[in-house]
C-alpha cells in the first residue's frame, strides 16, 4: 500500500492540526499550572489570616447593636 | 510565579517532534499503510496508563502503610489520567482495528481486558466521588485500586498467554519493528509522559488545595463552635 | 467458629435466602417471556443466560451480607469477639458461598425446565463449575459489598464495581457451561483452570486487604 502525493499531503495536515491543538493544549496547561500557583499562594494567605483572628475568644454582649464590641476597637 | 514551572516548556518542541516522526518520518507499514501511524499515538497512552495505574497501585499501599492523606491524592489524580489515557487507547485501538482488522470492535483477551480496566477505574472514580468523609473515602479507594490493579498484568500478558489477534510488539526477542519506528514509538511514548507528568503537577496542586480549604474550613468551624 | 457460622446462617435465614430466591424465579420468567417461544435458538445462549440470573442474584444477595449488619453495628461486635478477624471474613465468605451455591442447585433445576431445555451433561463438572462460580463471585462480593455498604448510595455502587470485576466467572463459567452441555461433551477443564486460578486469586486478596476496612 503505498501513498499518493495527496495523501502524502493529508499528512501533512494532520500533522499541522496536530501541532496547533498541542499548542492550544499546552497553553491550557500553562494556565492550569499557574492557577494552581496562585490558589496555593492564596490557600497560605487565608491561613495566615486566620490564624491572626481570634475567634475563639468569647466577646461580651454589646448593650445594643449600635455600639460597637471588644472584636471591633481591637484594631 | 512563572520561573518555578520552567521545566514544562520543553513540552511543546518535544511534542512536535513526536508528532513530526509519527506522521512524516516515520515509513509507512508494508501491509497497513499509513494507518500504522495510529499506533504511535496508541502505544504511548498504553504506556502512560500503565504508568499511571502502577503509581496508583503504589500510592495506594503508600496509603495503607502509612495513613497520609498525600498518597491519596497521588493515588486518586493519577488514577483519573490513567482513565483518561485508557479511554484514548480505546479510541485510537478502535480507530486502528477498523483500518487493520475492518471491523470497530471484536472481543479480543486484550480488548476486552483493557475495557475491563477502564470500567473498574471508572468505578473506583465514582466511589471516590460519592464518599464524603476523606479517611474512608482514601482507605476503600485505596482497597479498591488493589483489586483493579490485577487486571494490569492481565491485560499486559492477554496478548502472550492468549492467542489473541492483537499484535505483540516488544517480545523476547527485541522490539518487533524496523529501527526508524523503534525510534519514533520511544518519542511518542517520552512525549506522552512527559504530558502525563505536566498533567499530574496540575492535578496534584489543585487536590493539595482543595484538602487545604477543607481543612481550614473545618478548623474555622471548630473555633467558630468552641 | 462453626458455632460462629452456624449463628450467621441462622441470622441470615429469613431475609436473604427469601429474596435471592424470589428475584431468581422472577429471572427465569422474565427470560422466559423477553426469548418467546422459539426454543431452538435458545440453546445456544442458554448457559449465558443462567449465568446472567445468577450473577445478578448473586449481586442481591451478596449485598445483603454486610447491609444488615449495619444497623445494629454487629459488625463491632463481632470484632470484638474473641478470635482472629481474618476467620471472620472466612466465615463470612463461607455463608455467603452456601447461599450462592444453595441458590444455584435449586435454580438450575428450575432453569431446565421451565425454559425447555434437556439435560445432557455430566453431574460433576456441572457441579464444579457452579461451586467454583459462586465462589469467585463471592470471593469479589463480600469485599465490594464491604466497601459500598459505608458508602453513600452504595447499594447502586455495588452493581458497577461488582459488575467488570465479575466479567472473568461470567466467560469461564459460561464456556465450561456451554462445553459441558454441548451434544458432544466438549472438555470444560480449560476454562475451569482459569476458574480456578481467579477465584484463587480474588479471594486471597479480599483475605489480605480486609485487615484495613476494619477500621472506619
Amino acid at each position: 500500500m503505498r501513498m499518493s502525493p495527496v495523501e502524502r499531503m493529508y499528512l501533512w495536515f494532520l500533522f499541522l492540526a496536530y501541532a496547533a491543538l498541542m499548542v492550544v493544549f499546552f497553553g491550557f496547561m500553562v494556565r492550569m499550572l499557574r492557577k494552581g500557583r496562585e490558589l496555593e499562594e492564596d490557600l497560605r494567605r487565608l491561613r495566615e489570616e486566620i490564624s491572626q483572628q481570634h475567634v475563639g475568644e468569647k466577646v461580651s454582649s454589646a448593650v445594643s447593636p449600635s455600639v460597637p464590641g471588644r472584636e471591633l476597637s481591637r484594631s | 510565579m512563572r520561573a518555578r514551572d520552567w521545566w514544562i516548556w520543553p513540552f511543546l518542541p518535544l511534542m512536535w517532534l513526536a508528532l513530526y516522526l509519527d506522521f512524516l518520518w516515520s515509513p509507512d507499514d508494508v501491509q497497513l499503510g499509513p494507518s500504522q501511524r495510529i499506533f504511535y499515538f496508541h502505544m504511548g497512552a498504553a504506556t502512560v496508563v500503565l504508568v499511571a495505574y502502577t503509581i496508583t497501585l503504589v500510592a495506594s499501599i503508600g496509603y495503607l502503610i502509612s495513613r497520609r492523606l498525600a498518597w491519596d491524592r497521588w493515588a486518586a489524580s493519577s488514577a483519573e489520567i490513567g482513565t483518561v489515557f485508557t479511554a484514548m487507547v480505546l479510541i485510537s485501538g478502535i480507530l486502528w482495528g477498523r483500518a487493520a482488522w475492518g471491523v470497530w470492535w471484536t472481543w479480543d483477551p486484550r480488548l476486552t481486558t483493557t475495557v475491563i480496566l477502564w470500567v473498574v477505574f471508572a468505578g473506583y472514580l465514582l466511589l471516590r466521588e460519592w464518599s464524603d468523609n476523606p479517611q474512608r473515602r482514601a482507605l476503600y479507594s485505596a482497597v479498591l485500586a488493589i483489586l483493579a490493579y490485577v487486571d494490569v498484568p492481565v491485560d499486559y500478558m492477554a496478548v502472550r498467554w492468549w492467542n489473541s489477534i492483537h499484535p505483540v510488539v516488544i517480545t523476547n526477542q527485541g522490539v518487533n519493528m524496523a529501527p526508524q519506528m523503534v525510534v519514533a514509538m520511544v518519542v511518542s511514548m517520552v512525549a506522552m509522559l512527559y504530558l502525563f507528568g505536566i498533567w499530574m503537577a496540575i492535578r496534584l496542586r489543585l487536590m493539595r488545595a482543595e484538602a487545604g480549604v477543607n481543612e481550614l474550613k473545618n478548623q474555622w468551624r471548630t473555633q467558630l463552635e468552641g | 467458629m462453626i458455632v460462629y457460622k452456624d449463628f450467621l446462617l441462622e441470622f441470615k435465614m429469613k431475609d436473604s435466602w427469601v429474596t435471592m430466591m424470589a428475584f431468581v424465579v422472577m429471572v427465569i420468567f422474565l427470560f422466559a417471556f423477553a426469548l418467546g417461544a422459539d426454543w431452538r435458538r435458545l440453546d445456544a445462549i442458554f448457559p449465558g443466560i443462567i449465568w446472567m440470573a445468577y450473577l445478578f442474584a448473586g449481586i442481591l444477595g451478596v449485598g445483603r451480607t454486610y447491609g444488615h449488619e449495619l444497623p445494629e453495628e454487629a459488625l463491632t461486635g463481632l470484632m470484638l469477639a474473641p478470635g482472629e478477624r481474618t476467620w471472620i471474613i472466612a466465615a463470612k465468605m463461607f455463608v455467603a458461598f452456601c447461599f450462592m451455591f444453595g441458590m444455584e442447585l435449586v435454580a438450575s433445576p428450575l432453569f431446565f425446565i421451565l425454559l425447555n431445555q434437556s439435560w445432557s451433561g455430566q453431574w460433576v463438572p456441572y457441579l464444579v463449575t457452579l461451586a467454583l462460580g459462586a465462589w469467585g463471585f463471592v470471593g469479589v462480593g463480600t469485599l465490594l459489598s464491604a466497601l459500598s455498604a459505608n458508602v453513600r448510595g452504595g447499594e447502586a455502587l455495588l452493581p458497577v464495581l461488582m459488575a467488570p470485576l465479575a466479567v472473568p466467572v461470567i466467560i469461564t463459567a459460561v464456556e465450561a457451561t456451554k462445553a459441558i452441555l454441548a451434544s458432544p461433551h466438549q472438555n470444560p477443564w480449560g476454562w475451569l483452570e482459569g476458574l480456578l486460578a481467579y477465584d484463587v486469586i480474588f479471594s486471597a486478596l479480599p483475605l489480605l486487604l480486609y485487615e484495613y476496612l476494619w477500621e472506619v
